[in-house]
C-alpha cells in the first residue's frame, strides 16, 4: 500500500517536473481556449480584436520557447515518460511553426476580405489547435503520440480548408478529409504491425531498431512504408499528394499558404526521427529504406514539377511546387547522415520565406487583377516595380538559382546526398542527385512563367483595389531574408548547428 | 588600393545601379545612356590599365601565388555535421589566359553601351539590366573560386534573358526561354561536378574549399573521395572523373556552344536587340571556352587528354556545320550566327589540340572573335535600323548609297574569313599550325578545319556579292530613301572595332606576349 503511494507520488512528481519542458504548448492551449471565450463573450461586437490577440499570443509563445531553451536544461531521457521529446530539433521546427503562424496572420491582414474572416474565432482557433498539433508532432517520440498529434493537425485543417463555405471549400473539404483519413487509417496500420514486431511504441528506444532488423525484408518494409503513408500524406509526397491542389485552391489563400510550410515541416521533422531511429548512423541500414525514399523522391519531383507546368491558376501551381519541394526536402532524410539533418533544417528555414512570399505576391497581385489566373498578371511588373522584383527573386528562389537562398539550400542538400553516396555507395542515392537537379531545370519553366507575364506582356485591365504600402512592407519583409540568407547563410546555419548540439 | 583593382572593375556597374533605380522611369533619355557610357567607359579604361601593369611573368593557371591583382577574404563558412568545414572565399586575380578576356569583356560591353543609344523603350529597366550583366560577365573571368564563378555564370542568364525578352524581336519570348533552359541545363552539369569536387578537395587544415587552383592539385584532394585522380569507381560502365569531365564539357559546350548544342544560339541572335546580340556574340560565348581553359582541362588533365579526339571533333564538326548553315541562311543575323558557332568551333580545335601553338591560337581566336562578332552584328544592325529588315535576298547594291557602309561590311567579312593582316588571320592560322602538328586526333580534324576556312570564305563573299554589288534593288521600294550612309556614332564604332582587328592583326604580340608564360604552363600542366 506504502508502495504504491511512493509510486503514484513519484510518478506525479515526475510528471509535474515535465510540465516546464512544455510551456510554449500549454500557452498555445490556453490562448486557444481564450480566443473561444472571448468570441463568445464579444459575440454582440463587429469589431473584435481577435487576430490581433492571437498574432501577439503566438508572438509571446516564440519568447516563451526561446526563454526556455535558454534557461532549462534539455532532459536526455525525455519528458512524460519519454512520450515527448523537447530537443534541438523540435525548438527548431517550433519556431518555424510559431513564425509561419505570426506571418499567416499578417498575410490575412494585407487582404480586404481575409481581413474580415481572420477575425472570426472560427478561423483563429483551428489554427492555434494546428499549431499546436504541429508542436506535439514534432516533439513526439512514440507512436501513440504521433498519431494523436498528427490527427489533431488533420482535423484542424480539414475545418480550416472548409472555412469558406463555398462549394469549392465543400469539395477541398470532403477530399482533403476523405484521403486524410485513409491515410491515417493506412499509417495506423502499419503502426501496429511495428507494435507487433517490437511491442515498443518508442520509436526512439535502441530496443526498437534491435527488434526490427532481425526481420525478415518483405513485412519490415511493408510495415515501415505503411507507417510512413501518414507522413507522406501531410508532407504531400507522391503518391499521397493529390489533394493538395484543391485544398490549397479551396481553402482562404492565408490558410494555404499556412499548409504548404508548417505540416509540411511537421511531417519532415517527424521523418527525420523515424529515419533516425530506423537507419541509425554506424549501424546497418534496414534493408530497402533508402532505396524506398529514393523512389519516392523521384516520384515526387517528376510528378511535382511536370504537373505544375500546366496549370494557369497561379495557387495550384504553387501546390504542384510545394508537392516538388517535398521531394528536395525528403533528400536531406535519405542522406541519413548529420549534413542532411542540418541542410534539411536549413532549406525548411529558407523554404518558409520563399514560400509565403510566393503566396503573399499572389495575394497582392490578385487584389490588382480580381483573378488568380497568372495570365492575368500581365504587365503588372511595370506597374508595381517592387512586387515585380520580389516575384522575380522569389520565384528564381523556388526554382533554385543564385544569387537568392534558395540556391544556398539545394547546394547544401545535395551536398549532403553526394557526401551518403560517398559512404554507402548506393547507386539509387546517384540517380537522385543527377535526376533531381535537372528537375531544377525543368521547374524553372513554370517558375518563370510569372516574371514572363509580368514583365513581357503589356498591361491588362485592372479591375481591383491595391492593398497599399503594407502590402508592399510584408512582400518586402518576406522577401529580403531569401537575398540576405544568400550572402550570408552563417546567420540561420550557425543557428541551427547551436540549437541541434 | 592596388589589390582592390579587379574588384573596382567587377563591382563599379553596382553604384550606378542604385542611381538608376532611384530615378523615376520618366528622367531623359539621354541621362540613362550617359550613365551606361560613362560606367562601361571607366570599366573599359580600367581594363586598359590592368592590361598594361600586368606583369607577362605570371604562371597563372594552377599557381595561386603568382595571380596578378588577387585579392582573397573569407565569405561563407559553414560546418556541417559530417562534413566538417566549408568554405567559401572572395577570391579573385588575373593571369595571362583572364587578363585578354577581362579586356575583351570591358571592350565589347563598351561598344554594346554605344550602340545602345537607340534604344528608347522602358530605358530605366534596360540601363539596369545591362549595368547587372556587365558587373556578372567581368566577375566571371576574374573569380578563382568555383563558388564565385558559377555565382557570376548563373547571374548572367536573368538580366540576359529579361533583356533578349522584353526589347527583342518577334519571337523575343521563345528565344529568351530557350536561351535560359538550354544555358540552366548546362549549367545544372558544371554544379553536379561543383558538389563533388567541393566536397573531395580540402585546403592545407581539412577545410573543404572551392578555390579553384587547390582544385587542380591532386594532392589536395581527400584520399577514398570519389573525385580523387587514384578513385577507381565507375559510372554507368565509365571511370567517375571521365564523367565529372563530359559533364563539364556539355555544361560549357552549351555555352560555347558547340554542335549539336547549339540551336539556342541562331534564335537568341535574330531576336535580341543589336547591343545584346554584340555582348552575347563577344563576350557570354568566350566564357564557354574559358570554363573548358580555365576549369576543366587544368582540373581534370589526363581526362581532357583523353577525349581530346573527341573535342577536336566536336570542334571541327561545328566548324563545318556552322559554315554551311551559314551559307545556307537568308536572314543576315542568322549568317552571323551560325559564322560565330563555326568561329567558335576553332576555339575548340586549338584547344584539344594540347600544344602551345593550338591553345593560343585558340585563347587569340576567342579575342578576335569577340572584337569581329561584335562588328559584324552592329553592321546587321545598322541595315535593320534603317529597314527593319535583315533579309539577304531583299537587297542588291546597297554600294551605290551607302558606299561607307559597304566598306566597313567588306573590310569585317575579309577580316572574319581569315585575311593575313587581320586578328583572324592568326588567331586561325596559330590553330591550325597547333593542330597539324598535333598527335591528339586523327588528320580529319585539321583538314574538316581547313575546309570550313574555304567554306567560310564562301559564304562571306557570296553574301557580300549578293547584297552589296550589282544595281540598286530592294524588294520593297520604299525602303530605298532609308538607305542613308552610316552616322557619325556608327561610324566611331565600326572604324574603331575593325581599326582594332588590324592592330591586332599586325602586332599579334600585344596579347600574345601577355598569354605567352601561363599558356606554356597550361600545356605543360595539362600534357604532364
Amino acid at each position: 500500500m506504502v508502495s504504491d503511494l511512493n509510486r503514484i507520488a513519484e510518478t506525479l512528481a515526475s510528471l509535474s517536473g515535465s510540465l516546464p519542458g512544455i510551456l510554449p504548448e500549454l500557452a498555445l492551449a490556453a490562448l486557444f481556449i481564450l480566443i473561444i471565450l472571448l468570441d463568445l463573450l464579444l459575440h454582440r461586437r463587429n469589431h473584435k480584436p481577435l487576430a490581433v490577440l492571437t498574432g501577439t499570443g503566438l508572438a509571446l509563445v516564440l519568447y516563451i520557447l526561446f526563454y526556455q531553451t535558454r534557461f532549462t536544461p534539455v532532459q536526455p531521457d525525455g519528458l512524460f515518460f519519454g512520450l515527448l521529446r523537447a530537443d534541438g530539433l523540435s525548438v527548431y521546427l517550433r519556431a518555424l511553426f510559431l513564425l509561419a503562424g505570426i506571418f499567416t496572420l499578417l498575410l490575412a491582414a494585407a487582404n480586404a476580405a481575409d481581413r474580415q474572416r481572420a477575425n472570426r474565432a472560427e478561423y483563429l482557433a483551428p489554427l492555434i489547435a494546428l499549431l499546436l498539433g504541429a508542436h506535439l508532432m514534432v516533439m513526439s517520440s512514440g507512436l501513440l503520440m504521433l498519431y494523436l498529434s498528427l490527427e489533431l493537425v488533420s482535423l484542424s485543417s480539414y475545418i480550416l480548408t472548409a472555412h469558406n463555405r463555398d462549394a469549392a471549400a465543400a469539395e477541398g473539404g470532403i477530399k482533403y478529409l476523405l484521403f486524410g483519413a485513409t491515410s491515417s487509417a493506412v499509417m495506423l496500420y502499419g503502426m501496429s504491425w511495428l507494435y507487433g514486431f517490437t511491442g515498443s511504441l518508442s520509436f526512439t528506444d535502441p530496443a526498437f531498431y534491435d527488434a526490427l532488423s532481425g526481420l525478415p525484408r518483405l513485412p519490415l518494409l511493408v510495415a515501415v512504408f505503411l507507417t510512413l503513408g501518414g507522413l507522406l500524406f501531410k508532407i504531400s509526397a507522391v503518391p499521397f499528394h493529390i489533394w493538395a491542389p484543391d485544398v490549397y485552391q479551396a481553402a482562404p489563400l492565408p490558410v494555404a499558404a499556412f499548409f504548404s510550410v508548417v505540416p509540411k515541416a511537421a511531417g519532415l521533422g517527424v521523418l527525420l526521427r523515424l529515419a533516425g531511429s530506423l537507419n541509425p548512423q554506424g549501424l546497418p541500414e534496414l534493408p530497402g529504406w533508402q532505396t524506398g525514399l529514393c523512389v519516392i523522391i523521384l516520384l515526387t519531383l517528376t510528378v511535382g514539377n511536370f504537373a505544375a507546368l500546366r496549370q494557369p491558376d497561379a495557387r495550384r501551381m504553387l501546390a504542384y511546387s510545394s508537392v516538388a519541394h517535398a521531394g528536395f526536402l525528403l533528400i536531406g532524410v535519405v542522406a541519413g547522415n548529420a549534413a542532411g539533418t542540418e541542410s534539411l533544417l536549413f532549406y525548411l528555414g529558407i523554404y518558409l520565406f520563399m514560400n509565403l512570399a510566393a503566396f503573399g505576391l499572389v495575394s497582392f497581385f490578385s487584389q490588382l487583377t480580381g483573378s488568380e489566373r497568372i495570365e492575368s498578371f500581365t504587365g503588372l511588373g511595370s506597374q508595381v516595380p517592387l512586387a515585380g522584383v520580389a516575384a522575380v527573386v522569389v520565384m528564381v528562389a523556388l526554382a533554385g538559382l543564385p544569387p537568392t537562398a534558395g540556391f544556398t539550400a539545394k547546394l547544401l542538400i545535395f551536398s549532403a546526398l553526394w557526401e551518403s553516396w560517398q559512404t554507402s555507395g548506393n547507386g539509387w542515392l546517384l540517380a537522385v542527385f543527377g535526376l533531381g537537379l535537372l528537375n531544377v531545370a525543368v521547374s524553372l519553366f513554370y517558375y518563370l512563367k510569372i516574371p514572363f507575364y509580368l514583365f513581357f506582356r503589356p498591361a491588362g485591365e485592372l479591375n481591383g483595389t491595391e492593398s497599399g504600402i503594407y502590402g508592399r512592407m510584408l512582400i518586402a519583409a518576406l522577401t529580403l531574408p531569401v537575398v540576405l540568407l544568400f550572402f550570408k547563410p552563417d546567420w540561420l546555419f550557425s543557428l541551427i548547428t547551436n540549437i541541434l548540439k | 588600393m592596388g589589390q582592390h583593382l579587379l574588384s573596382l572593375l567587377v563591382f563599379l556597374p553596382l553604384p550606378a545601379l542604385t542611381l538608376v533605380l532611384f530615378m523615376p522611369a520618366g528622367s531623359r533619355p539621354v541621362f540613362f545612356k550617359l550613365i551606361l557610357l560613362v560606367v562601361t567607359g571607366l570599366q573599359l579604361g580600367l581594363a586598359i590599365y590592368l592590361f598594361g601593369q600586368y606583369n607577362p611573368d605570371a604562371t597563372g593557371i594552377t599557381e595561386g601565388a603568382t595571380m596578378a591583382f588577387a585579392e582573397r577574404t573569407d565569405w561563407i563558412t559553414l560546418r556541417m555535421g559530417n562534413l566538417g568545414a566549408l568554405s567559401v572565399d572572395y577570391y579573385v586575380g588575373v593571369d595571362g589566359l583572364s587578363i585578354p578576356m577581362v579586356l575583351l569583356a570591358a571592350l565589347v560591353m563598351f561598344v554594346g553601351a554605344v550602340s545602345s543609344w537607340t534604344i528608347n523603350h522602358k530605358l530605366k529597366g534596360y540601363t539596369a539590366l545591362y549595368l547587372l550583366l556587365s558587373t556578372s560577365v567581368t566577375g566571371c573571368f576574374v573569380a578563382l573560386d568555383f563558388f564565385l564563378f558559377f555565382l557570376f555564370f548563373e547571374f548572367m542568364l536573368l538580366p540576359m534573358y529579361f533583356l533578349i525578352g522584353i526589347w527583342g524581336g518577334e519571337r523575343r519570348e521563345y528565344a529568351a526561354i530557350k536561351f535560359f533552359i538550354y544555358t540552366l541545363i548546362g549549367s545544372v552539369c558544371i554544379l553536379v561536378v561543383m558538389i563533388g569536387l567541393h566536397l573531395s578537395v580540402v585546403e592545407p587544415g581539412g577545410v573543404h574549399t572551392f578555390d579553384l587552383l587547390a582544385m587542380t592539385h591532386p594532392e589536395n584532394f581527400v584520399r577514398n573521395s570519389v573525385l580523387h585522380p587514384a578513385s577507381g569507381l565507375l559510372v554507368g560502365g565509365i571511370p567517375v572523373r571521365q564523367a565529372a569531365f563530359l559533364l563539364l564539357l556539355i555544361g560549357f559546350a552549351i555555352k560555347l556552344p558547340a554542335v549539336p548544342v547549339h540551336t539556342w544560339l541562331p534564335d537568341a541572335h535574330v531576336e535580341a536587340p543589336t547591343p545584346i546580340s554584340v555582348v552575347l556574340a563577344g563576350i557570354l560565348l568566350k566564357i564557354g571556352a574559358y570554363g573548358l581553359l580555365r576549369i576543366a582541362y587544368p582540373v581534370f588533365p589526363a581526362e581532357a587528354a583523353h577525349f581530346s579526339y573527341l573535342t577536336g571533333g566536336l570542334g571541327t564538326v561545328s566548324i563545318l556545320y556552322g559554315a554551311f548553315n551559314a551559307l545556307a541562311a537568308d536572314d543576315l543575323k542568322r549568317m552571323v550566327a551560325y559564322s560565330s558557332v563555326s568561329h567558335m568551333g576553332f576555339a575548340l580545335v586549338g584547344i584539344s589540340a594540347l600544344n602551345t601553338e593550338g591553345v593560343s591560337g585558340a585563347v587569340y581566336q576567342l579575342f578576335s572573335h569577340g572584337i569581329l562578332s561584335a562588328l559584324l552584328f552592329l553592321l546587321v544592325g545598322v541595315l535593320y535600323d534603317r529597314t527593319h529588315d535583315k533579309t539577304i535576298s531583299f537587297y542588291r547594291g546597297l554600294a551605290t548609297p551607302m558606299p561607307n557602309y559597304t566598306a566597313v561590311t567588306t573590310v569585317a567579312f575579309f577580316a572574319s574569313l581569315g585575311l593575313p593582316a587581320f586578328s583572324g588571320f592568326i588567331g586561325e592560322f596559330f590553330t591550325l599550325i597547333g593542330a597539324f602538328a598535333s598527335e591528339r586526333y586523327r588528320r580529319w580534324v585539321p583538314f574538316g578545319a581547313t575546309l570550313g576556312l574555304i567554306a567560310g570564305a564562301a559564304y562571306f563573299l557570296w553574301t557580300l556579292q549578293k547584297m552589296f554589288f550589282g544595281p540598286l534593288w530592294t524588294r520593297n521600294p520604299a525602303w530605298l530613301p532609308k538607305l542613308t550612309d552610316l552616322r557619325g556614332r556608327e561610324k566611331f564604332l565600326l572604324y574603331s572595332l575593325a581599326g582594332l582587328s588590324l592592330i591586332l592583326g599586325v602586332f599579334p604580340n600585344i596579347l600574345l606576349g601577355k598569354m605567352e608564360k601561363t599558356l606554356t604552363h597550361w600545356v605543360e600542366w595539362i600534357t604532364r
